[in-house]
């Protein structure tokens, strides 16, 4: 706007400028010469003049500050795209791939890192870089977000042409086709080794700690574990010789009673064992899916039981479950929560003795804990707000004092006497409460107790959703759509014809083996393939029972139906190994095996 | 032949002792912690106790030293029994369980022949 005002007076004076000249002519041809006219003309051009050269630079420049304006955008458009494609491959790694995968472009950057040369990366296809680091579940996500049209990102493991692994944060952009179609995908990349290798040793780091801590709860929990074996040995030993002596003196009634009571014993023995083994389980399962309420407080009561007579045993201990919505529930790796209540029980267990409580009591609570008004967490400092499932364990014992509050949970910090604590237990159970995204508070009164209150985020728990660990990757949906994958077992040829036969007619995919061995190489090959399995019993090699433990070790929930001949062997359900095994008896009526398993997915009409 | 009560929260364990006991002949009484000791013992005199450390309610250190301040049944001689080591060896170690009176200590899994000479020698 500015411009075109200047651009005007520019103009008008340039106007006046030849108006004076006009003049200057006119009165040369009148050879009037009037001094004063002239003066005041010569005056007058000086200041036209001026005037125009002062709004013509000035204009002038105007003009080529906003020249310079559009030409840098202009410019820079070019420049920026060389710049930028410099950054970029200087910075990332980059490929465009077609839609099956194969790589279309790649930049130098991402060549090397590859260890490729680029005739062979062209053309090739992404997949060879896969490290097996990452599940087939990983991938099935990842191609199934980018080919629905949206962009993915995250942190892949994969392989150079040496066998190195490194690792890339990537972002995988679908471009379009003209109809809008998904037809290629842009791949940004990021090396990340290094970053990776930290974090991979921090969370090694943080495994070592939460085992040593896990052997450290071990270790206080023998005493008590020392004793109930003790007197459990002491019944078996002594009901064994007592049986003994009844036997040699003809009395069998109360030989055999004393020989139930040896049974009764050891089968004592075995389940505190199992117990304990449940606490020590190494691999663990990682969280995937929630744990409902009346399962946390199940876990809670198992593990009070097996620490009873560890936590001095006229300690009583109540449990309350005032969450009774089994739709909500945790998301927490079920030997971790086992940890954290073991290592909250004992801490309750040394606060009461400490504090000479002739009347112990430790109470564990669960419940569905709002804050309104948000509260800080005692182990991030974070705010807490919102919804949380609260499981908090209180005694009313020693207490501890405000200013060590603070530091509970400071790895090697404890208030215990020396030798009586790590100062390991509440770190760990603030760094697995960390991890779970949950937080922790602390209550406590010098003298009247402690409260610590876990507080987990809340899961919706759907109602598909397994409650115990399993690996079923099919929902029944899937199933309904498509033939049912049998594997059958049996050393008789002619039986497996009849299955094969039978079973396609009935419209399943039927794979036989001749033996168990072959059937488990199979099965261990791609444990999810197959969707139900049959197995004789008697074969050699392995029984159906063998084959069938072996399997639910990577398929818990896979229904095996177990044909026998051997009556006396296996005589019911009752001896079958737990999980979804079926027995049926020899002479096999396939109508029943089909019906049993149509039942088992809810496929009947 | 003597009246014994037998004080443990193990149900096997005072089954076990009372059939060791009754072979000897011996009269058996049970209690099931160191609450219904005390309270079996007001109904009824016996010549000997043997009793487990760690119970719920009433553990059997505080029924001895309840025992102990009682003049009608202190002089009952007891014998303490334990499968843990915690309690006895820190609270109430040998040394101090026989200065409070305690007769005998054993240590489960124990024989029947080591109750036996131990039941003998706190009777003697």
């Amino acid at each position: 706007m500015l411009t075109i005002i200047l651009k005007k007076i520019h103009l008008l004076f340039v106007i006046l400028l030849a108006l004076t000249i006009m003049n200057v002519g006119l009165y040369l041809l009148n050879s009037t010469l009037l001094a004063v006219f002239v003066g005041i003309d010569i005056y007058l051009i000086f200041l036209a003049g001026c005037f125009s050269s002062f709004f013509w630079i000035f204009s002038k420049e105007n003009k080529n500050k906003n020249q310079l304006k559009t030409n840098f955008i202009e410019c820079n458009d070019i420049q920026d795209c060389i710049s930028l494609s410099n950054l970029f491959n200087q910075h990332c790694l980059f490929t465009q791939v077609s839609l099956e995968g194969y790589i279309i472009y790649a930049n130098q950057n991402f060549i090397r890192y590859s260890g490729f040369s680029k005739d062979e990366i062209l053309g090739m296809n992404h997949s060879v870089l896969r490290s097996g680091f990452h599940t087939k579940e990983f991938y099935y996500n990842l191609w199934t977000t980018i080919l629905s049209g949206k962009i993915w990102q995250g942190q892949i493991c994969n392989k150079n042409k040496a066998g190195d692994l490194f690792w890339l944060y990537s972002t995988i952009v679908p471009q379009l086709d003209n109809k809008g179609k998904v037809c290629k995908f842009l791949c940004f990349m990021n090396e990340i080794t290094e970053l990776k290798k930290v974090e991979l040793e921090r969370d090694e780091l943080q495994e070592q700690l939460f085992h040593a801590q896990k052997l450290e709860s071990i270790g206080q929990l023998t005493s008590g574990i020392a004793h109930d074996f003790n007197n459990i040995l002491m019944s078996i030993i002594g009901f064994n010789n007592l049986g003994i002596s009844f036997f040699e003196k003809n009395d069998n009634e109360k030989g055999i009673a004393s020989l139930n009571k040896v049974r009764k014993s050891a089968q004592r023995a075995t389940d505190l064992v199992d117990k304990l083994l449940t606490f020590c389980r190494e691999n663990t399962v990682k969280a995937e899916y929630p744990i409902k309420p009346a399962k946390i407080i199940n876990e809670v009561i198992d593990i009070s039981q097996m620490l009873r007579s560890g936590i001095a045993a006229k300690i009583k201990i109540s449990f309350e479950n005032n969450l009774d919505d089994e739709t909500l529930g945790i998301l927490i790796d079920e030997s971790e929560l086992h940890q954290m209540i073991t290592n909250m029980l004992i801490n309750a267990r040394d606060a009461i003795e400490e504090g000479k409580n002739e009347s112990g009591q430790i109470s564990v609570n669960l419940f569905l804990d709002k804050f309104e008004t948000p509260e800080n967490c005692y182990a991030c400092g974070r705010k807490i707000k919102g919804e949380y499932i609260n499981l908090s364990v209180s005694d009313d014992g020693s207490g501890i004092s405000e200013d060590k509050i603070v530091k509970i949970f400071d790895p090697f910090f404890t208030t215990k006497e020396v030798g009586k604590g790590t100062g390991l237990g509440l770190s760990v159970v603030s760094g697995i409460m960390n991890n779970a995204g949950g937080h922790i508070l602390v209550e406590s009164v010098l003298g009247q107790g402690t409260t610590i209150s876990l507080l987990f985020p809340v899961v919706q728990i759907n109602k598909n959703c397994p409650n115990d660990i399993s690996d079923e990757l099919d929902t029944e949906k899937n199933i309904k759509n498509r033939k049912l994958k049998l594997c059958v077992i049996d050393d008789e040829e002619d039986i497996l014809d009849l299955y094969e036969s039978q079973f396609s007619v009935l419209n399943y995919d039927v794979t036989c083996f001749n033996l168990p061995t072959l059937a488990w190489d199979e099965i261990r090959r791609d444990p999810n393939y197959f969707d139900v399995v049959i197995s004789d019993y008697g074969m050699p090699e392995a029984t159906g029972l063998d084959l069938a433990n072996l399997i639910l070790t990577i398929r818990p929930n896979i229904p095996i139906l177990i044909c026998t001949g051997y009556s006396d062997k296996l005589k019911s359900d009752k001896d079958l190994p737990i999980g979804n095994t079926f027995l049926f008896k020899k002479p096999i009526d396939v109508k029943k095996l089909n019906m049993c398993i149509q039942n088992f997915f809810h496929l009947t009409e | 032949m003597a009246k014994i009560l037998v004080v443990d929260d193990d149900e096997d364990i005072l089954d076990l002792l009372s059939q060791y006991l009754s072979l000897e002949n011996h009269e058996v009484m049970t209690a099931s912690d160191g609450l219904m000791g005390i309270k079996s013992l007001k109904n009824k005199k016996v010549d000997l106790i043997i009793t487990d450390i760690i119970m719920p309610n009433k553990d059997g250190i505080e029924l001895i030293l309840e025992l102990l301040d009682d003049p009608d049944i202190g002089n009952i001689p007891i014998i303490a029994m334990s499968g843990g080591k915690r309690k006895i060896t820190s609270e109430f170690n040998l040394v101090s369980a026989i200065t409070l009176g305690v007769k005998e200590i054993l240590k489960k899994p124990f024989s029947s022949h080591e109750l036996h000479k131990a039941v003998k020698s706190a009777l003697a």
